[in-house]
């Protein structure tokens, strides 16, 4: 018999399960059509490159009765049994998994078994269990280890929250000219400074969030490479807490950051572990049998781990020590708010989070959530109060405008002269900043409040530097005289022009700008102001979720109503990140099917969006056949979205996302 | 398992802040149940913060407060969960007060645990080591009597408080008994917050009570308060005051509310240093020291006995100090503290922030906070006058500009502070304000010079002669005269019962304590619907403008506002008149 006739009596949601198994993307139309769904996957199970990606992620008791299978070649169900010393209907469980993964088939019953040729390319690389006994070589290795629980261990959940802390990192972004480095990474230093804001104050959390941040697509660079905050950062953090951590957990398990199999530092590493993802994804699925009250022991749930996942631990490139490995990634399930945890650090014992059974148990919805505000308190001390469920969308805003606390309660902000000051040179404007604080203020903003933020204003720019060969522009001569008077000052000036305006050397234009601030001016330099975020005027107005976030994609986390089938991308939905993109892309590749792209353009190009057919996906770049039937190169890094078109037809040409006149090199995706 | 009650006026955060919704329907209730064990730490309009610290926590365990009742205080208001860890935290800081004990033994003053192990670890560290004469057994160390205020310093800076239980020296009996109608004939009663704090001072006469600060509005009745314990203590009793104007008015209200005779009270200053059964000496005379000023450091820790007159700590046989403004505590009264701490000690203020930042020391050597209440909460129940406080803008004299443009920091403020332009302000608020009794306030000798020449007003300053002071304060006090220019002299302790608005025109960089103490000056209640005003002139985009904001902050957090007008924003009076306009403010 052929692969396809045994592939012929399985039903269509095990075609799909086998297709999400062996990581096989379909088309819409192979996803509804039952006899392409059955040709593409028997395609795609003849190539033997396939086996080796679907053994590594074989649990214990798959990999066990696969390799007795593949030296035991006329074994049945029976003998399997014998050698597990365990009933027959676990061992029929186990079978029943192998044929899933298509790698083994029932010829009529388990008692015959069908081993393909793709399969028995395996024999290689499959070990027999180690510590295995000669009579019963299976024995104890088909049951999955029992999760030994701890009741009565006190487990905290995070302070704050993920998002919360996404909205801090965000809003120094956006308040700070932060500049990457040549790699196009982000400076230590500027880590250090956004990692002193966040709720928890372990090593390491920092590069987590920024991982994150950067994997969910909401950072960019400037042409001069100054990081910035995309626009789909808004959105995002305006959604509801439980689609907020539906994606950065899709993100996380997907994600190329801080990888908790490392032998080293994770913060450091910059070698992913392929087998990570797998080990991430495995630990979700034991977090979601966890419940909010019973703490479990680390030291079972590693147990487990290895038992779901056996050989990722018996890699070269990773930690090959799975209690090690499983607390890091307890801690991550902490972070990310999912689970309570004893230790912040090391956790030894976890249990389950409201949030974390939001997202992981798919029929409590949002059961046990604290419903999020968009007021925040203002008092006449100038000091802001964020309630611990203030949306972060507001949060985000609010500390764009607010200065650092030392000391003093969580969530309470000063708001002062240099706070302000700041926002404005980010180009806020004081009308913009006085709106947003009367209307987010359930207590409204008070006189002294108010004027403050106007002094700010009214002193704001008073002296500008223009970068025309550097001009130092002062609004009135007085105060032009008042600058040559101070012997700091004018150190630093160079030739008057008018009675307004002097000349200033480029290597004064850091120390002047220093002086001009250290003596209580509120200079602008020019050329550091860009367009930033405007502030919201309405808290009733929040901006809509976009449509990726409704449903996350491959998502093996509960979705959304509108959410995509596991294994299958939907159409009209915008991908944003390098490697969802790239994804996308193959996926196109693969299945013939068109994309549109937002791609922000290069020397020969202007931004644009435009509906391509890819040829080659490579790291860096792709080859695709545009509309009018020329094949371009597109850097991937410049490609801002992306998404699937219904199909191969010319689609009409859609809108830019954004003014097309803007500076088509003016963002870069940040690596 | 997660509980969320909107409804509720606490937020319970892990950080051991306790924020408080003042609008909140449960607030009062609220307040009642956690005001006994966490400190309130700002009170602004609308949030109030508090802060759990292992202080405030011992200091609840003293007062006999136990862990569930703190608990159920917490879980019955939180709007959120509150955090487990906080309360494992709480519960591990309760269990510690009491597993030390000082405790007197005959003649022997003994620091007692039933742990051994714990004394052990006392003994381990050197600077507690060094303050023990002995071990007594397993279970106890002896303690040198002078000791007695070291150990418990010491042992509470290593997170241990010490249960003191070796009670206080009785003092010399000195009978006194509140009148119920004051010498000049009217009614008298302590004020239910008043008779609130004395309890809270004296819990019973148990050595648990009698020692701690006392924290209330200025015109709220400290000198009351302070007169009130020394009825419940019955004993001679030192007052430590500020200056001699106020040791006058101490001893005034002394005589005006206790049947205590004249002769009995005495005052120990730089004029006069006579004894009696009550004693008021001034912070000046007892930090007199022998050959001058010397290092500062010095003084702080070595030769007390050159400081000739802190012998008075001990010249008698006090039961009861009394500090006046504790905030203003001077160093070596803090060192000579240490050494009495068998004497009761009552500290009082209005605002336990000092400028220094020796807020412990006064935790440590005077005793807990034992009573605070919010300013507007006593202004509210109409017991301290109504406040408006308004911040006036002026704009810089030009003629000054370049000179303050050009100036170091120091010198821009006093040039900002004593611009000219405010003159034109306070013509036109003396003008709003001429039936009504006013201070004009400020730091600078000669700018308030100029304005008493200006406005023909008479001057009060440190060179001011005490008897002059006194006559100007009675005239002021009869409405003989009108306005008052005072300089910083007058920020504490000086009763002018009748002043109701005063124009700050400058003050001591961005002092908080100042600011506070200044409007302190106004808030005894006039009558019913009879504001007082506070104005701060300040010049506009300057350092003056800067610091203003600065000191304002004291009075914000209390639940103070503060309207910002321009100088052009003050309406002229005659055209007031003429057209009826609302005057501001």
């Amino acid at each position: 018999m052929k692969l396809i006739d045994y592939l012929g009596d399985f039903s269509i949601e095990d075609l799909r399960e086998m297709a999400r198994r062996r990581g096989v993307r379909v088309s819409q139309d192979a996803r509804v059509g039952r006899q392409t769904l059955l040709r593409t996957l028997a395609g795609a199970l003849e190539q033997y490159g396939s086996v080796y990606s679907s053994v590594i992620r074989l649990n214990q008791a798959e990999a066990a009765v696969l390799w007795y299978l593949l030296h035991h070649k006329r074994a049945g169900q029976s003998a399997i049994a014998q050698a597990a010393t365990a009933e027959a209907a676990v061992v029929r469980g186990v079978l029943e998994s192998l044929r899933l993964w298509g790698l083994v088939f029932p010829e009529g019953d388990w008692e015959h078994i069908h081993i393909p040729p793709g399969t028995q390319a395996a024999t290689g690389y499959v070990a027999a269990p180690k510590g295995s006994e000669p009579d019963t070589p299976l024995a104890g290795f088909v049951v999955p280890p029992e999760l030994q629980t701890a009741p009565g261990v006190r487990c905290d959940p995070r302070p704050g929250t993920l998002s919360g802390d996404f909205a801090e990192a965000l809003s120094r972004i956006a308040r700070t000219r932060m500049k990457l480095t040549q790699a196009r990474r982000i400076n230590r230093r500027d880590l250090r400074n956004i990692e002193a804001a966040l709720a928890i104050p372990l090593e390491g959390y920092g590069d987590f969030v920024y991982s994150l941040l950067v994997e969910a697509g909401f950072l960019l660079a400037s042409g001069e490479n100054i990081l910035t905050v995309a626009e789909t950062a808004e959105p995002w953090l305006a959604a509801p807490e439980r689609t907020r951590a539906l994606t950065y957990t899709e993100g996380w398990k997907q994600g190329h950051g801080y990888p908790e199999s490392a032998s080293g530092d994770p913060a450091e590493a910059s070698y992913l572990p392929p087998q990570l993802g797998d080990q991430r994804a495995r630990m979700l699925e034991i977090a979601a049998e966890l419940d909010l009250e019973t703490p479990v022991v680390v030291g079972s749930v590693a147990a487990r781990l290895a038992w779901m996942v056996p050989m990722a631990f018996q890699q070269w490139n990773g930690n090959r020590d799975p209690s090690f490995v499983a607390a890091r990634l307890a801690r991550s399930l902490y972070w990310l708010g999912l689970v309570a945890v004893d230790d912040p650090d090391a956790p030894r014992h976890f249990r389950l989070t409201p949030l974390g059974r939001a997202v992981l148990i798919p029929d409590t919805a949002g059961e046990g959530l604290v419903p999020e505000e968009h007021c925040f308190f203002l008092q006449p001390n100038a000091e802001v109060f964020a309630p611990p469920n203030l949306s972060p969308w507001v949060l985000f805003h609010l500390r764009r405008l607010t200065g650092e606390k030392k000391g003093g309660p969580a969530g309470m902000y000063p708001l002062n002269a240099e706070s302000v000051r700041r926002a404005l040179d980010s180009g806020l404007t004081v009308t913009q900043v006085a709106t947003f604080l009367e209307r987010f203020s359930r207590t409204g903003l008070p006189a002294n409040v108010k004027a403050m933020v106007e002094t700010a204003g009214r002193q704001h720019g008073r002296i500008r530097l223009v970068p025309t060969e550097w001009v130092l522009v002062t609004d009135q001569p007085e105060l032009m005289d008042e600058l040559r008077n101070l012997k700091t000052i004018v150190a630093q000036m160079g030739e008057p022009l008018t009675e307004r305006t002097a000349l200033v050397a480029d290597a004064a234009i850091t120390p002047l700008m220093r002086q001009l601030r250290t003596r209580g001016y509120a200079p602008i330099n020019q050329a550091e102001v860009g367009d930033t975020l405007p502030l919201p005027a309405d808290p009733e107005k929040a901006p809509p979720p976009p449509a990726e976030l409704v449903g996350s994609r491959n998502s093996t986390l509960t979705a959304g109503p509108e959410g995509a089938e596991d294994g299958v991308v939907p159409e009209n939905v915008k991908v944003t990140g390098r490697r969802q993109i790239r994804e996308l892309l193959e996926l196109a590749l693969e299945v013939g099917l068109s994309i549109e792209i937002d791609y922000l353009g290069d020397a020969q190009r202007k931004r644009a969006t435009e509906v391509v057919y890819p040829v080659y996906v490579g790291p860096q770049e792709v080859i695709a056949e545009t509309e009018d039937g020329e094949e371009r190169t597109y850097r991937l890094a410049a490609i801002l979205w992306a998404r699937l078109v219904q199909d191969s037809e010319p689609v009409a040409e859609s809108e830019p996302e954004s003014d097309p006149e803007s500076d088509p090199e003016s963002v870069k995706e940040v690596e | 398992m997660s509980s969320y009650n909107p409804q509720n006026p606490l937020i319970v955060q892990s950080d051991r802040t306790l924020l408080l919704e003042v609008e909140n329907p449960f607030y009062e209730e609220c307040r009642e149940a956690i005001a006994g064990f966490a400190e309130l730490e700002k009170s602004p309009e609308h949030i109030h913060t508090y802060r759990v610290t292992p202080l405030s926590l011992w200091n609840a365990r003293a007062a006999g407060m136990d862990f569930p009742e703190m608990e159920e205080g917490l879980r019955r208001f939180s709007k959120f969960e509150v955090p487990q860890s906080l309360l494992a935290d709480i519960r591990d800081l309760v269990a510690r007060y009491g597993r030390l004990k000082l405790v007197r033994e005959g003649d022997r003053l003994l620091l007692q645990s039933e742990d051994p192990a714990l004394l052990a670890e006392v003994m381990a560290q050197r600077k507690a080591r060094i303050l023990f004469r002995e071990q007594v057994g397993s279970h106890a160390l002896e303690v040198p009597l002078l000791n007695r205020g070291r150990v418990k310093q010491a042992l509470l800076k290593l997170g241990w408080p010490v249960e003191d239980l070796a009670g206080y020296t009785q003092g010399d009996a000195m009978p006194v008994q509140l009148r119920e109608e004051s010498l000049r004939g009217r009614a008298f009663g302590l004020r239910h917050y008043q008779v609130e704090a004395v309890d809270n001072f004296w819990v019973g006469g148990t050595e648990r009570g009698g020692s701690g600060v006392l924290v209330l509005p200025c015109g709220a009745g400290k000198t009351v308060i302070g007169i009130a314990a020394m009825a419940r203590a019955q004993t001679q009793t030192l007052i430590l005051v500020t200056g001699i104007t106020a040791a006058r008015q101490w001893r005034d209200e002394i005589l005006d509310k206790t049947d205590l005779p004249p002769e009995a009270i005495a005052e120990y200053s730089g004029e006069d240093k006579s004894m009696a059964p009550v004693t008021i000496a001034t912070y000046q005379v007892l930090t007199y020291r022998k050959g001058g000023k010397k290092d500062k450091k010095a003084a702080d820790e070595e030769d007390l006995k050159n400081f000739p007159h802190l012998e008075l700590f001990n010249a008698q046989n006090w039961g009861l100090i009394i500090y006046d403004e504790v905030h203003l505590l001077p160093a070596p009264v803090f060192r000579m503290t240490a050494e009495i701490q068998a004497r009761r000690r009552l500290g009082l203020t209005a605002t336990l922030v000092r400028e220094d930042g020796r807020e412990d020391d006064v935790f440590s050597l005077i005793g807990p906070k034992k009573y605070d209440v919010p300013w507007r909460v006593l202004e509210k129940q109409g017991w301290i006058a109504e406040a408006m406080c308004t911040e006036i803008r002026v704009p810089m004299d030009p003629e000054k500009r370049m000179d303050y443009a050009v100036s170091e920091r120091r010198e821009k403020y006093r040039i900002a502070s004593t611009n000219a332009v405010k003159y034109y302000t306070i013509d036109r608020l003396l003008q709003r304000h001429r039936a009504d009794n006013v201070l004009i306030i400020g730091q600078y000798l000669e700018q308030l010079e100029e304005i008493s020449k200006r406005y023909d007003a008479p001057i009060i300053t440190g060179k001011t002669p005490n008897r002059e002071r006194e006559k100007l304060y009675a005239a002021f006090k009869t409405g003989e005269i009108k306005v008052l220019v005072v300089s910083k002299v007058a920020n504490f302790a000086i009763d002018l019962p009748d002043a109701n608005v005063a124009i700050q025109v400058s003050g001591t960089f961005g002092s908080r304590q100042e600011e506070a103490q200044r409007l302190g000056r106004i808030l005894r209640p006039k009558g019913p619907e009879v504001p007082a005003h506070f104005y701060s002139i300040v010049t506009r985009d300057t350092v003056d403008q800067d610091f203003g904001v600065h000191r304002q902050l004291f009075l914000t957090e209390q639940g103070y506002r503060y309207e910002i007008l321009d100088q052009d924003d003050l309406v002229d009076e005659n055209e007031v008149e003429a057209t009826g306009a609302r005057l501001i403010g």
